[in-house]
């Protein structure tokens, strides 16, 4: 049985590294507690990636993050990958590893994206066991994070935080929920993203992705490539109260403006907690 | 396994993958999709269709640079779609895309009849291979002292795993040099005086350099696994005989210099 004492402690307010800030990172010593890096950005390699890596795990704590584990395809799952995370993992000794529930592809093409399942008991069954198989080979719990999403299909017979919180349940796994991801379906699908933050499991989460998202034709697109909007931001207060202080980080991927813009959005990511927990309480109470 | 009409999850998943890789939209996988408010099932699907492109063609257009930067973004978007189209992706991690973009400039028509187009792709390639290559120790010039002189002649030489050769035809290293020094553009032309592109990392920075007909003769026959007094017979074959082993010398000398080797096998 879970409790929330076994939740890792949060680490505060974190960023995504990108290899355009390993000089800023180096440097200046930013304000930020923490650093996700893409798990498949340092697969087996050498040279200045794995040592701008060592460098700044010598400095801060690190998550790693996949986009690649495709957990919920009906393709064998990837056991080359898999041991090549393991030995990142290994390596880099992060306080945790999550990938997205999405499938990236099948019959041996990957198409780089984050594919929503239909939200079915097959599916659920298909990737509770998926994730368990992952976990066993890893050794260790996973977080799973619920993507942006512009389809739904007509097969589907739950909502999608029903499957999410269903699949932690079964499958005995943390849980990293992605706000902006949550506003994005939610606007392009007509739901309340405090219905599903709501029933999502308070024992579960151990961590928040905060990011920017672009108007597509009608409907909105998951970019990472514009700041937080005040409405994500919004929802990301709401999501504090009821999960606690959870590591917290701002995705960016597009447009990557200097290090210290990301910071100083940071700090309003930090605002917003002590609006929620009271001023300068958020790290006590990790 | 179907539910109440629907197909199961492995039929979805290959008709909505099929619906993205197609030229044109599938219609059996509009029959998947929800009616969303304000948008068809269409338009939603082409959201995933047009950000899959998009995506590749991004991850190509970072990659080949200064290929990007030679043709100009009309041109090197239909090369790389072209690419998309024929080559879908396979690898979990997408530094891995454009493994074979270079092969398909040099295999495929119009771009193959201008083998610079490859030659540059092949060469961008190869650096970035270089720049994250594994890691392993250098060769310094006092383990080549260390090598007992009756073992020389039978010594195979080790090259770092960041080290490449590429064969070159045409001047698309010079044209490579031209952009990234933002000097004067250079004009195609081709090359037949049995030179090479040798790559490698040094000071955790991908590096090429023109390396003249004899020492690539020697580095393609080194990297073949040939021991040191082959290459010595070899280079007798291409410049005076006389000072064959010191020529070979002097060129293990400047790799060592530069960090392309590792260090050496010595005969069993």
């Amino acid at each position: 049985m879970l409790a929330m004492r076994d939740r890792p402690s949060a680490l505060g307010f974190g960023l995504g590294l990108r290899p355009q800030h390993y000089g800023e990172i180096l440097d200046g010593n930013p304000d930020v507690d923490w650093f996700e890096i893409l798990s498949e950005n340092y697969f087996a390699r050498g040279g200045q990636p794995m040592r701008m890596l060592d460098a700044i795990r010598e400095r801060y704590p690190v998550v790693m993050h996949g986009v690649s584990m495709s957990i919920a395809s009906t393709a064998p799952l990837n056991m080359d990958y898999l041991a090549s995370l393991k030995a990142l993992a290994d390596r880099v000794n992060p306080h945790w590893i999550s990938d997205h529930l999405c499938w990236t592809g099948v019959h041996g093409v990957n198409l780089h994206d984050l594919l929503p399942v239909p939200y079915t008991e097959e599916a659920l069954s298909h990737v509770a066991d998926r994730i368990s198989r992952v976990q066993d080979y890893l050794g260790r719990r996973i977080a799973i994070e619920n993507v942006s999403s512009y389809i739904e299909y007509a097969a589907s017979e739950m909502s999608e935080w029903e499957f999410v919180a269903e699949v932690s349940r079964r499958a005995d796994c943390w849980l990293l929920l992605d706000v902006n991801n949550v506003f994005v379906s939610g606007t392009n699908h007509g739901f309340d993203g405090n219905q599903f933050i709501d029933t999502i499991p308070v024992d579960r989460v151990v961590q928040f992705h905060l990011a920017g998202h672009s108007e597509g034709n009608g409907h909105l697109v998951d970019t990472h490539d514009q700041p937080v909007c005040d409405e994500v931001f919004e929802l990301y207060g709401e999501a504090l109260k009821r999960f606690g202080p959870v590591s917290t980080m701002i995705e960016r991927d597009g447009n990557i403006p200097p290090l210290a813009d990301l910071v100083a959005e940071l700090g309003r990511a930090r605002a917003v907690a002590d609006s929620v927990f009271g001023s300068g309480t958020t790290a006590d109470a990790a | 396994m179907t539910t109440g009409g629907n197909p199961g999850l492995a039929e979805l998943q290959a008709r909505m993958q099929a619906a993205i890789l197609a030229d044109s939209p599938a219609g059996d996988a509009l029959a998947l999709i929800a009616e969303p408010e304000g948008n068809t099932p269409g338009e939603r699907l082409e959201t995933y269709r047009s950000a899959y492109r998009i995506r590749l063609v991004s991850i190509l257009r970072e990659e080949f640079d200064a290929l990007h930067a030679f043709l100009g973004d009309e041109e090197f978007d239909a090369l790389a779609l072209a690419y998309v189209a024929a080559c879908p992706s396979s690898t979990p991690d997408a530094r891995w895309y454009g493994k074979r973009f270079a092969g398909f400039a040099l295999s495929t028509q119009p771009w193959g009849k201008h083998p610079v187009i490859g030659e540059l792709a092949a060469l961008q390639w190869a650096l970035s291979g270089a720049f994250d290559a594994a890691d392993a120790p250098v060769m310094q010039m006092d383990d080549l002292a260390a090598i007992p002189a009756d073992a020389v002649a039978g010594l195979r030489l080790t090259f770092h795993p960041s080290a490449g050769l590429l064969e070159r035809k045409t001047n698309a290293c010079e044209i490579l040099t031209a952009l990234r020094s933002a000097a004067e553009p250079v004009a195609p032309s081709t090359i037949d005086d049995g030179s090479a592109v040798m790559v490698w990392r040094g000071d955790n920075r991908a590096r090429y350099r023109i390396i003249e007909a004899e020492e690539a003769m020697l580095a393609r026959e080194a990297m073949g696994g040939q021991d040191f007094s082959l290459l010595c017979e070899m280079a007798a074959t291409m410049a005076d005989l006389d000072t064959a082993a010191m020529r070979v010398a002097s060129v293990l000398r400047g790799w060592i210099d530069s960090g392309v080797l590792t260090g050496v096998q010595l005969p069993a």
